[in-house]
């Protein structure tokens, strides 16, 4: 299938993708694993033939709203991060595709579930996982997580770290500017505003979603204990009252750090956990050697405090 | 290829689906603001004596008129959204066909 059409349907996803899931409509995207452009049935011999050389280590990434398995792709060819942990540090990647337009909840539970199947069928016996999510996929890695703990999946305690990769940990400004304006166009007694206001909130679940990330005080999601978090913000401005701002352009600095930058203290992660990359927006986080860089020195740096 | 080929026909029948909902609800948006910018002139005719009875009468008669037409908009969208489903899995089945 063109890759260009999965694109499309990404974005459709994306806007819409609760709607289609809802009316069993088949552009709804289902989540699955995709190997090479081609959905992975997580059986053990089509993950062994997909992967003759599976390793006991695993990287699972996710990629974020509207986007595919593609955003991970370097512009000049040269591995993405997953391959690059398979090359430098052993590690066997898998990427996920989703629909990102259903409410963040619900895609935790079904990573949750995949992430259950795929320990059950993996070729030999997992011993790690490492989960990376660009943006809302970090969203739904930390709410895996939760749904993981509440139905004792297996798969859970072999998670040591997780790579949150521009995830807007505190929602995202621009999610919040689209609620409002769409209440203030509802609340208006006029015809035309009110259609507007009702093009408005056609926007995904997932979209809303993302309005609060996971720190609405209802629906608390924190970081689980156990599990080596990791966060990579980006900044477009090297000006630090413009960085902490604008962030990387869609997510400020103080939500893709979790308020670490804010906060007087650091709260549960130790400053190592939280970097900041100058000059990285959004998209550019989830295909940067800088970020690489920085994601292998973390699994390095575990692996030290692991064999000590 | 029957994967490729289910996954490809479900796909257009999906698309032939959203196109379907996407008259469907766009027809009955644009009608309720059609509806509700008529009555704004009706209102005004509706409560000068003079004018107020015929008034009313065109305003049933416009409103009845506007209804039914948005109402066979909606319609022929669906028929014609059953007839592009019903095409398509036609035509699926004889693309497995041995």
């Amino acid at each position: 299938m063109a890759e260009g059409l999965e694109t499309a349907l990404a974005i459709l996803n994306g806007a819409l993708g609760d709607y289609l899931a809802r009316t069993g409509n088949g552009l709804a995207t289902r989540m699955q694993c995709i190997h090479r452009g081609a959905p992975l049935p997580l059986e053990r011999a089509a993950i062994a033939r997909a992967h003759p050389a599976a390793t006991a280590r695993v990287v699972v990434l996710l990629h974020g709203l509207m986007c595919t398995e593609t955003v991970w792709r370097f512009g000049d060819g040269s591995p993405d991060y997953g391959a690059s942990l398979a090359a430098d540090l052993g590690y066997t990647p898998l990427y996920v595709r989703y629909n990102t337009g259903l409410p963040i909840a619900r895609n935790g539970e079904a990573l949750s579930e995949l992430l259950e199947r795929l320990v059950g069928s993996y070729p030999v016996p997992l011993e790690e996982l490492m989960l990376v999510g660009f943006s809302m996929g970090g969203l739904v890695v930390r709410s895996a997580c939760h749904a993981a703990g509440a139905a004792g999946h297996r798969w859970l305690p072999l998670v040591r770290r997780a790579v949150y990769v521009g995830t807007p940990h505190l929602g995202s400004p621009h999610e919040r500017a689209g609620r409002f304006l769409t209440g203030l166009l509802a609340a208006i007694p006029d015809p035309y505003t009110r259609l507007a206001a009702d093009i408005g909130n056609l926007r995904s679940q997932g979209i809303q979603d993302m309005g609060d990330g996971l720190g609405h005080p209802e629906h608390p999601v924190p970081m689980l204990p156990g599990i080596r978090h990791y966060l990579a913000a980006g900044t477009l401005s090297v000006d630090p009252r413009l960085a902490l701002l604008f962030g990387d352009a869609l997510v400020p600095v103080p939500s893709g750090t979790d308020g670490h930058v804010t906060r007087a203290t650091w709260g549960a992660l130790p400053p190592g956990h939280v970097k900041i990359f100058p000059r990285v927006g959004h998209m550019a986080l989830a295909r940067h050697r800088d970020v690489y860089a920085q994601m292998r020195a973390w699994c390095e740096d575990a692996e030290e405090e692991a064999a000590a | 290829m029957s994967d490729d080929a289910g996954t490809t026909a479900q796909r257009w029948r999906g698309l032939a689906a959203l196109v379907k909902d996407a008259v469907v609800h766009g027809a009955s948006a644009v009608e309720r603001v059609h509806m509700a910018t008529a009555k704004r002139p009706f209102d005004v005719l509706e409560a000068i004596p003079v004018v107020d009875l015929p008034t009313r009468v065109v305003h049933v008669v416009h409103d009845a008129t506007t209804t039914g037409t948005y109402a066979a908009v909606r319609l022929v969208a669906r028929a014609a959204g059953a007839a592009v489903d019903l095409a398509i899995v036609a035509a699926d089945r004889a693309s497995r066909a041995p």
